[in-house]
């Protein structure tokens, strides 16, 4: 059983790896806003979207919905149950 | 997106004035000035971790900013 300080680490690795990887598509769209035509440029997007897709999903798996429309309501409302961004023990 | 250090590399493809309008002095349907923008091609890609740390995808695009020429 991971402690809370691992497990802690792992999800801030995981969220810089989501973040990451959204800066790079976004430069990717912008890129490809200009160069429709690029297949480099839409292979690595392509590439990019599907990693990103996972992460997300195993983020949400791990540790709670990123997005509030992906909210777990199995259990009743568990968004707010988080600690805030702004507490310690959610950084 | 777009980058400005490719101007020294592209000067020579940039139109000019030709010698005889300069010698005439005309100004009249020419044009004051011109902006000129490489395009950008699909090279050096950063990794995304990279990415993030230098503000670009694109190793073409890292120009931080120096002040006082870059020295």
């Amino acid at each position: 059983m991971m402690n809370g300080q691992s497990r802690q680490n792992e999800k801030s690795a995981l969220f810089s790896e989501i973040t990451e990887i959204s800066f790079a598509m976004d430069e990717l769209r912008l890129y490809l806003d200009t160069h429709p035509q690029s297949a480099e440029a839409l292979a690595l997007f392509t590439e990019y979207q599907d990693k990103r897709h996972a992460l997300v999903a195993e983020y949400t798996e791990k540790y709670g919905a990123i997005y509030s429309y992906k909210i777990n309501t199995e259990n009743g409302w568990s968004w707010a149950a988080a600690p805030m961004p702004w507490e310690t023990e959610a950084n | 997106m777009f980058g400005g250090r490719g101007m020294a590399d592209q000067r020579r493809s940039v139109p000019t004035f030709s010698s005889r309008q300069a010698q005439s002095g005309a100004v009249g349907p020419t044009v004051l000035a011109m902006a000129y923008v490489p395009s950008q091609s699909f090279k050096n890609i950063y990794s995304p971790s990279d990415a993030l740390g230098a503000g670009t995808l694109f190793a073409e695009l890292n120009m931080p900013y120096c002040a006082g020429g870059g020295k």
